[in-house]
């Protein structure tokens, strides 16, 4: 039931409030040389496809907590999957020892301080958030 | 090629030095991650004749217990410099070899060229299946355990020493990776007896996998050569040494036959999966060309199907296995026609033997297998499986046999196992 009411409401989310300022939007700190990426490399990169940027730093993916709204409807708008689905992929592939999932943090507050603080960081926060620290590099498609 | 082989070995060892030494205090750091996994597992087999395994390098049981699918393993990712990095993932299992070093599944040092090419050196997974590099993580997948058909036999070579080279690239929407490994492997296997000691050398495994969306396709081979096998040759021998060649010119063949140094196999797989987060349909299939005889040529695949609801899964999955060349000669070979009548009778009678010893490792069955997996919490899973199992007779080498059957065996067994990641 949990998964049908976060996989309801990520499409009402999708629908009403991908322009604004509730949507969710990927972001890097000022200081990244990233502009923009497309879809398919926000998914290399929180899939653990490749651990740089498309221009070959090292990236730092940052996750919300299991749990979070946020976590759970942006996985659910980058690759279409449950959380429990994430989790089991990351299973596999940490213990296939290919990669490491993302740095978890249990706060908004938190994972905009690492944003800030690390060049090498990507996230995801509210459009609303975004401030001239932050650079919005990808934004979710209605 | 021997100094590569070396340099990987002292690569796995250096590693688990270096782990063994490094201040726990780094854990705290973003250069070492620990996380470990265990599963607590039950199984009931109801058979008295047939103890039952995971696979061939664990010991089989009978009736209620909790050693075949029962484990911890703690894993350690250290991060050394931007390109380099290591992984060593300990498992503690039941197991036909207590070595303590081989409760070490994987050490490996890693060199990342860029974002698409990286080499590894140390003891690695063999990544020839689609559980190759997570068979002991039970949160991972679907089912209680691997169906024993595919997984069982080629799970003999699971782990090798060596190095191995992957590319991985987008392609269009999909993902491609590309990986060769070069190396050796050691295990200590048994089936429907006592437990051998088996070395293989150049061992060759390639794959290729492409993932999209939904599905994913993967095929990938091995190439293996048997350097060493504890079992003994010696009643073969004492056997030809009775006749000379000039009286049995059939012996030497038949020794080259059962000689296993230099006999090289190699194991052929495709499989498929598709996850639409309502259907999971995952099926494999595998072939095995031996030049042993002892270990026939086998095809064996799997098909699995699950139904998921919010946090439950429900599956079904028909799994089976058979040898490819059912009748292999039991002849004793050519023998002198000036041989006296007595001493052609002789030979004749190693005939039996000879069809005892060629149809000791044939495995012959499928299994229908039901069950369910529970998402009890995000990092618990509780999962419960029935497998119904049909052994043709002759047939049953994927069991410790105590009593040998004398016709077709069916063999029931129940599962139920909590699996955590941490």
């Amino acid at each position: 039931m949990r998964a049908l009411i976060t996989r309801f409401f990520s499409i009402v989310a999708l629908i009403f409030v991908s322009h604004s300022s509730l949507a969710l939007v990927v972001v890097v700190g000022k200081g990244n040389t990233v502009d923009s990426l497309s879809k398919t490399q926000v998914i290399d990169i929180y899939m653990g496809r490749y651990n740089t940027f498309p221009n070959g730093v090292v990236a730092k993916p940052l996750d919300r907590t299991t749990g979070s709204n946020e976590k759970q409807q942006f996985y659910q708008l980058l690759v279409n999957k449950s959380e429990e689905k994430i989790n089991a992929y990351w299973a596999r592939l940490l213990f296939s020892g290919r990669a490491s999932p993302p740095s978890n943090y249990p706060s908004n507050d938190q994972m905009l301080d690492e944003l800030r603080r690390s060049d090498k960081a990507i996230g995801y926060v509210l459009e609303s958030e975004v401030d001239d620290s932050l650079k919005v590099v990808y934004r979710f498609e209605e | 090629m021997s100094n590569c082989i070396l340099l990987a070995r002292s690569a796995f060892i250096y590693l688990l030095l270096s782990i063994v030494s490094m201040d726990v205090a780094l854990a705290d750091t973003d250069m070492i991650k620990l996380n470990g996994f265990a599963t607590l597992g039950a199984i009931y087999n109801d058979s008295d004749d047939l103890g039952f395994h995971t696979n061939l390098k664990t010991p089989a049981r009978s009736g209620f217990s909790f050693a075949p699918d029962s484990l911890i393993g703690g894993q350690a990712n250290i991060h050394f410099a931007p390109q380099w990095d290591a992984v060593v993932q300990a498992v503690y299992r039941d197991k036909q070899d207590s070595s303590l070093l081989n409760y070490i599944d994987v050490a490996f040092l890693r060199y990342t060229l860029d974002s698409r090419w990286e080499i590894r050196a140390g003891r690695m997974n063999t990544d020839i299946y689609f559980l190759s590099e997570y068979r002991s993580v039970g949160y991972a997948y679907l089912w209680a355990r691997p169906p024993a058909e595919f997984y069982s036999k080629v799970t003999s070579v699971s782990q090798f020493e060596g190095a191995d080279i992957m590319y991985k690239h987008s392609v269009g929407h999909g993902f491609l990776q590309l990986k060769a490994g070069f190396g050796e492997s050691d295990a200590r296997i048994a089936t429907t007896g006592r437990a051998y000691d088996i070395d293989f050398t150049d061992v060759l495994s390639t794959s290729i996998s492409y993932q999209q969306d939904n599905w994913q396709l993967r095929a990938s081979f091995l190439d293996t050569k048997i350097s060493d096998f504890s079992a003994s040759l010696k009643s073969i021998d004492d056997a030809i040494a009775l006749f000379p060649p000039s009286i049995w010119p059939g012996g030497l063949e038949l020794r080259d036959r059962f000689d296993f140094v230099g006999k090289k196999q190699q194991f052929y797989g495709l499989g498929y999966q598709y996850d639409n987060d309502l259907w999971l349909i995952q099926s494999e299939v595998g072939f095995i060309n031996s030049e042993w005889d002892l270990e026939r040529d086998t095809v064996s695949g799997y098909i699995s199907v699950g139904y998921q609801l919010e946090d439950l899964t429900y599956f079904a999955t028909l799994s089976a296995v058979k040898p490819t060349k059912n009748n292999l000669s039991d002849s004793v070979g050519e023998i002198s026609a000036g041989a006296p009548v007595a001493v052609v009778a002789a030979i004749q009678s190693f005939s039996p033997l000879i069809r005892d010893a060629l149809e000791q490792n044939v495995i012959k069955q499928h299994t229908l297998s039901f069950g369910a997996k529970w998402m009890l919490s995000p990092s618990l899973v509780a999962k419960f499986q029935l497998d119904y199992s049909a052994i043709s007779e002759n047939g049953h080498a994927l069991w410790r046999v105590y009593n040998e059957p004398n016709a077709r065996e069916t063999v029931t067994v129940t599962s139920f196992n909590l699996n955590w990641v941490f």
